[in-house]
């Protein structure tokens, strides 16, 4: 029974964006809005029935946690917060999608909105229902690729670009977490049911044989999603400035659900960091200044969508205080009423004037009680009203080196690559230099701003290096390596070839202005985009499955493997997204273009199909 | 050149669009008016960088090579992003009429003199780039200084100024506009605040020179010129030719029709002139042979501030240009005082716990509801010296205006016992553009106090001997009545009309709502196309009601047409709502007085809605304000998109994305002659007319010919 249930909970949302994804390959054909939008509603419907019929069978089976060990890879696992979370994704996507259907009418995105939003379900899913790190990952991936793509939605306005790039960028590097969580979670406990093991209390044996510092690490490795997806500092400023979607993809991202992954995610991982010795101070002490820097923040935010995403922001810090004192079925509690509320508030927002207008009239145009100046207050107002000097600060001391700094390298690169090798090599054992050259090739490409192939060529060359070194560490690896080659080499095939197909047609110029590209070439952006996913290991790719091996084998080789190939990891993806987005979006078309130029859907159709039948063929040999 | 001068020249190039709550239609390009339309376009093109035509592809022409839109100066943009936060946040925080629930520290002073203490009072910088020193020194000064001595050190040369400023403002056009907006007009606030453009550019600057500081670029900007944005496309031929195409099909259909008759009327409706109301008054009159209706600009010559029972402030209800003498207020009637004072102080107790915005008030749940009346006699002479207004009106003035709507519209014999003066007003949820679907003649608002004032007015005896001296004769068994359309939901209200039996019209009404949605709903692509009468009703209040429509009614979308004339003249054509219709009888007006005051109203108003809707439609981007489904509210000033934007003026897509840009053809049934010679003497309409802003035909009353009016060239067949 419950099997069944959770099946249909995946299938639904699964299916749902799987079809909308075919249909608009072949879009020549015209579907219906009604269609799309009924299709989706009996998607999300059934995916409602699934939760709750999922629900039913745990409490049936006693309200335990619940494990449904599948194989290897495939590991589920319920509890309390999981079912609840669950059941309040299932509520609210019905909600947003019945939302939706009118409110995106004769939207040229319609259908990809559904898409998206069936895509960030099943991301969404997969992260609740997940048995083990990995899953979570996958998950964890899907999600923040749908909210980049909807930050996004409106691709040809810069701005929406930018931010959604920032959004993406801050994901990225905190994913990392969770990719060395996966990876420490294999070391301590070997077995794959790491969650199920945790609520039962065998973790501790394995538990207590690695030191402390090992244990802060990891939590630590826990905590940095967490900070990223739900906002929380000093990762705060994206949330507001990810609000240029539509409303109600607003809505169910940055009020409802996603904002609240990370607080689920603590709340998996409970007894880990819980039992961790100091570590509730560190969760505690960051809920507690993120609660009061986002109050301060919101509430000097004079426009309505930024006012609630900091409100959400501080209510999600509390959310961190009661779970650091422990507080797990309140944080529950507080997760859920503040999703409903956040997301009901956004949707709601465009009625703001109307509403203020009847508030100030009924209060007969009193005027607000003003405050005597003083210069704490100034201070206070000029400190919220700049977000702390946040995101200058971080723009100021890490981005901007960073651009600087492979932006020098790239200049540099033809000579001092060479030259590079050579004095490691008198230095270095062999993978050690190899492991070189790919990190300088990484910021070589994160530098470069004039040609797409070299960026697209130096980053799979850089990931394909990491490979070849830790080949040259593991010579047993070399099933692995090959078969991450093999799926970086389908995914790198696909991805030129959509660029030759646009280079052939448009000219790009340049990397530093937005060539919104998109309008022309849609299907060749979209096969764009897939190739890259591929290569930046997206959980739909061979490639997520074959990193998550070699990353082990990274481990064994020491830790400057680790570091680097996590690094490689981080920056290919920001490169590579950033390569997308540039290329495809922010620049506005007075009219629909030609886009006879572009593949047509057949062509695309069985470039897709190529691609997903090599990848399954792959990811059946990774794991099997 | 001096810096007064060339805000003078600029302010009048940025968008024109005040506080979102009083949406005014205007023309998009007012200050090109004086060039002829088609070099207006260029040149407007050009200077914002906008389309001016539709694609070729919309005009059946041969795609020609369009322009493409150069990313403009990087070092401009780039400039501009930096400073972008902090620039609009203080702004918007200083505007802010209701949002933040923390407030501006200092607000009861002028923008810079706000700007001024709060750097000085404040620890940390204005922003990251800021020095706190320098700041506080720029601050001190005034701002035309600040603005040259900035210009000094970033222009290299001072016939570089006006460019430098005039990219500085269009930058930020959106805020700008707004600035200067408020600066025109302060009482459009719900919070009084003291701003001016001059404040917002002296402000801008002195963040720029902070910025190229902090920055350590050189201190003069590099050379920088005006962005090769390339001259738009020019589509003019093909784009008279579309608009020509439908000139012409309306000139036919009046050729082939049949003069209408009109039976005994039993009742006569008075309608606003808008193009909503034109199937409105057709299913009416279809559903009752014996209903005659009329049409004049919705604010039915009564132009005054009004504040109702719910509001904290008058509103101003007539057409924008008009500036008001008179300030009415409605008040409970005595019996029901009491009642009144409780309910007001029960909404007034759960207004300031909903103060905090912590949950969404349904529509109307804080509104006080008792039986009122208008205060709207004055006896004596006086003015208010609070206001500066007249209270009220003197029985001598509201005869003039009964007089004069009479008068304009021909009603001046057979009058039926009942007259309708039905306002109209478009209710709508979830909807921060609801002003902009609201009456035109009342700038921007539900027109419903004037009816009722009009109603009122007329019903009174002394008024009716006034009116009758002047000249027409009311008879005693006719009432007035106020009414209000929604045009949204279609539904209809009655004011003051307690002992009046409505009965039989109010059947006749319900057919013509049916049957007027149901024409409505054909135009919703959602809606099936057989649906049943009352399900189309249904359906056109649904949209009224739910959260999720973004398009509650379609607004004046697909205008084009503009016939003053007699009813006859109309009756029997369908318009497929894309006409203003504003009732006028020739055989009353030998000198083309009426005319020239209709005129007055008429050109600018639907003029305006007409001008505002061609330009949202033909560049969305520019001129209007994108799609409505990403918009943020910030300020309650405007909308615009994510958190650090520029504010979003013009209409959304939603609103236009069926609009057929045609410009405004004017139809007036009189001779030329006299035509000819009210549009020359009146130099404001003349403009409009003569630069082709709208387009202008007569026919003939007698031979019922049509006559082009050609600029330069007159009427001709």
């Amino acid at each position: 029974m419950i099997h069944c249930s959770l099946l249909l909970t995946f299938l639904a949302p699964l299916v749902c964006a799987s079809f909308l994804a075919i249909k608009s390959i072949f879009r020549k054909t015209q579907t219906s809005e009604a269609f799309v939008s009924q299709f989706s509603q009996i998607g999300f419907l059934f995916y409602l029935a699934g939760a709750i019929l999922t629900s039913i069978s745990w409490i049936s089976l006693g309200s335990v946690p619940y494990r449904y060990h599948l194989n290897y890879f495939l590991n589920f696992y319920l509890d309390l917060p999981g079912i609840v979370y669950l059941c309040v994704t299932a509520i609210i996507a019905n909600i947003i999608l019945f939302y939706s259907k009118r409110y995106l009418h004769r939207d040229p995105g319609y259908r990809r909105f559904y898409m998206i939003l069936s895509a960030f379900i099943t991301g969404l899913t997969l992260v609740i229902c997940a048995g083990t790190f990995d899953l979570i990952f996958a998950g964890w991936e899907i999600v923040g690729l749908s909210s980049f793509l909807l930050i996004g939605f409106y691709w040809h306005r810069p701005q929406a670009a930018l931010n959604a790039n920032r959004a993406y960028f801050i994901y990225r590097i905190c994913d990392l977490g969770l990719l060395a969580s996966a990876l420490i979670s294999h070391l301590v406990w070997h077995n794959q049911d790491v969650f199920f093991e945790l609520s039962h209390g065998i973790w501790h044996t394995h538990w207590r044989e690695i030191g402390l510092a090992e244990q802060w690490a990891l939590c630590f490795m826990i905590l940095l999603p967490v900070l990223g997806k739900s906002a929380q500092f000093p990762f705060c400023y994206w949330l507001p400035r990810a609000m240029e979607g539509p409303t109600p993809s607003s809505a169910i991202f940055y009020g409802a659900l996603s904002i609240h992954a990370g607080v689920f995610l603590l709340m998996r991982t409970f007894s880990i960091w819980f039992n961790t010795p100091g570590f509730v101070w560190v969760v505690g002490g960051i809920g507690l200044f993120t609660a009061i820097f986002a109050t301060l923040c919101g509430r000097v935010q004079s426009n309505i969508k930024g006012q609630i995403g900091y409100a959400s922001i501080a209510q999600v810090g509390i959310m961190l205080i009661e779970l650091s004192l422990g507080l797990t079925i309140l944080a529950l509690i507080h997760m859920t009423a503040n999703a409903f509320l956040r997301c009901f508030q956004l949707l709601i927002s465009p009625s703001i004037v109307a509403q203020q207008l009847q508030i100030h009239n009924a209060l007969m145009g009193q005027p607000i009680v003003q405050r005597q100046s003083s210069s704490h207050r100034s201070s206070l107002y000029l400190f919220a009203i700049n977000e702390g000097y946040l995101p200058d600060f971080i723009h100021w001391a890490v981005v901007k080196p960073i651009h600087m700094f492979s932006q020098r390298v790239n200049q540099r690169a033809w000579i001092a690559a060479p030259a590079l090798m050579g004095t490691t090599a008198l230095l270095a054992p062999l993978p050690y230099v190899v492991l070189g050259v790919s990190v300088f090739l990484c910021f070589t490409a994160l530098g470069e701003t004039k040609s797409p192939f070299r960026v697209l060529n130096i980053a799979t060359l850089s990931n394909i290096l990491v490979a070849v070194a830790i080949w040259f560490e593991h010579r047993t690896a070399i099933l692995s390596v090959l078969l991450y080659l093999v799926g970086l080499s389908i995914s790198w095939l696909l991805a030129t070839d959509a660029l030759r197909k646009i280079s052939k047609h448009c000219s790009i110029e340049t990397l530093s202005h937005f060539s919104g590209l998109f309008a022309k070439m849609p299907h060749s952006g979209s096969l764009f985009l897939l190739g890259l996913l591929g290569l930046i290991g997206f959980p739909l790719a061979s490639t997520f499955w074959s990193e998550d091996h070699l990353i082990e084998h990274a481990l064994s080789s020491g830790w400057i493997f680790l570091i680097v190939f996590n690094g490689i990891f981080v920056f290919n993806g920001i490169t590579l997204i950033r390569l997308y987005s540039t290329l495809f979006w922010g620049k506005r078309e007075h009219e629909s273009p030609d886009t006879s130029f572009d593949f047509s859907s057949h062509q695309v159709f069985a470039r897709v199909l190529l691609f997903l039948l090599a990848n399954a063929f792959l990811t059946m040999n990774i794991l099997g | 050149m001096d810096i007064c001068s060339i805000m003078e020249y600029i302010s009048h190039k940025l968008p024109a669009q005040g506080p979102i709550k009083d949406f005014i239609h205007h023309n998009t390009l007012h200050a090109f008016q004086h060039l002829n339309f088609h070099e207006a376009l260029k040149q407007a093109g050009e200077f914002y960088g906008a389309e001016s035509y539709m694609s070729p592809s919309f005009y059946g022409v041969h795609a020609v090579t369009r322009r493409s839109f150069s990313e403009g100066g990087s070092y401009r943009e780039s400039l501009d992003r930096a400073i972008s936060p902090i620039l609009i946040r203080l702004t918007s925080g200083f505007l802010d009429q209701g949002i933040a629930t923390s407030p501006f520290p200092e607000s009861d002073c002028s923008f810079f003199e706000a700007l001024k203490r709060l750097a000085q009072n404040s620890w940390v910088p204005l922003a990251y780039f800021t020095n706190k020193q320098r700041t506080r020194e720029w601050l001190s000064k005034s701002p035309e200084q600040v603005c040259e001595e900035i210009l000094r050190q970033l222009v290299n040369h001072e016939n570089l100024y006006e460019l430098y400023i005039t990219q500085t403002l269009l930058a930020h056009r959106g805020w700008a506009g707004m600035v200067n907006a408020i600066e025109q007009r302060p009482m459009g606030l719900l919070v009084r605040r003291e701003i001016k453009l001059v404040e917002f550019l002296a402000f801008k600057l002195i963040l720029e020179s902070e910025y190229v500081k902090f920055s350590g670029q050189s201190e003069k900007i590099p050379a920088f010129a005006k962005a090769p944005a390339g001259a738009p496309l020019n589509l003019s031929v093909a784009h008279e030719a579309y608009e020509n195409r439908y000139y012409d099909e309306i000139f036919e259909k009046f050729k082939n029709a049949e003069p209408a008759k009109q039976a005994a009327p039993n009742i006569q409706a008075v309608f606003c002139i808008d193009d909503r109301e034109c199937s409105f008054r057709r299913h009416l009159e279809q559903a009752d042979p014996h209903i005659e209706t009329f049409a004049t600009a919705g604010f039915f010559g009564i132009d005054f501030f009004f504040q109702s029972i719910n509001d904290a402030s008058p509103k101003k209800l007539c057409p924008a240009p008009v500036q008001p003498k008179h300030l009415v207020f409605e008040r409970p009637k005595t019996e029901h005082h009491h009642e009144f004072k409780n309910q007001k102080q029960k909404i007034k107790n759960k207004a300031t716990g909903l103060k905090t915005w912590l949950g969404f008030i349904a529509q109307n749940t804080l509104k006080v509801s008792v039986p009122t009346e208008l205060d709207i006699h004055r006896k004596e002479e006086k003015i208010d010296l609070d206001t500066g207004l007249f209270h009220g009106f003197t029985y001598d003035e509201m005869a003039e205006r009964v007089f004069s709507v009479l008068n304009s519209i021909g009603l001046t014999q057979n009058f039926a016992p009942i007259i309708m003066m039905m306002a109209h007003g478009s209710s709508s949820l979830n909807n921060p553009h609801f002003a902009a679907y609201d009456c035109g003649a009342c700038s921007g608002n539900p027109g419903a106090p004037n009816a009722r004032a009009f109603a009122h007015m007329a019903n009174l005896t002394p008024v009716r001997e006034r009116v009758a001296q002047l000249g027409v004769t009311i008879p005693t068994m006719t009432r007035f009545v106020g009414a209000f359309h929604d045009t949204c939901t279609d539904s209809v209200d009655f004011f003051d009309i307690d002992d009046l039996n409505l009965d039989s019209f109010l059947k006749t009404l319900e057919t013509a709502q049916k049957n007027n949605a149901k024409e409505r709903c054909a135009r919703f692509a959602v809606v099936k196309p057989n649906i049943t009468f009352e399900k189309a009703l249904v359906e056109v209040q649904h949209r009224a009601e739910v959260l999720f429509e973004p398009r509650p009614e379609l607004g004046h979308a697909n205008n084009a047409l503009c016939i003053i004339g007699r009813r006859t003249l109309t009756k029997n054509l369908f318009f497929d709502r894309r006409a203003f219709l504003n009732s006028y009888d020739w055989a009353q007006d030998p000198t083309g007085q009426i005319l020239n005051s209709i005129l007055s109203a008429v050109v600018p108003v639907c003029g305006g809605i007409n001008l505002e809707y061609y330009f949202s439609r033909i560049d969305n981007a520019v001129y209007g304000c994108g799609t409505k489904l990403s918009h943020n509210v910030c300020s309650l000033l405007g909308v615009y998109n994510g958190i650090d934007d520029d504010l979003r003026t013009g209409l959304p897509i939603q609103m236009v994305e069926i609009h057929e840009p045609i410009r405004l053809l004017i139809m007036i049934e009189q001779t030329p002659e006299i035509i000819q010679q009210v549009i020359t003497a009146n130099k404001p309409i003349f403009q409009w007319i003569e630069n082709e802003w709208v387009k202008l035909a007569c026919i003939h009353p007698e031979s019922k010919e049509i006559h082009r009016y050609q600029p330069n060239l007159g009427f001709t067949t």
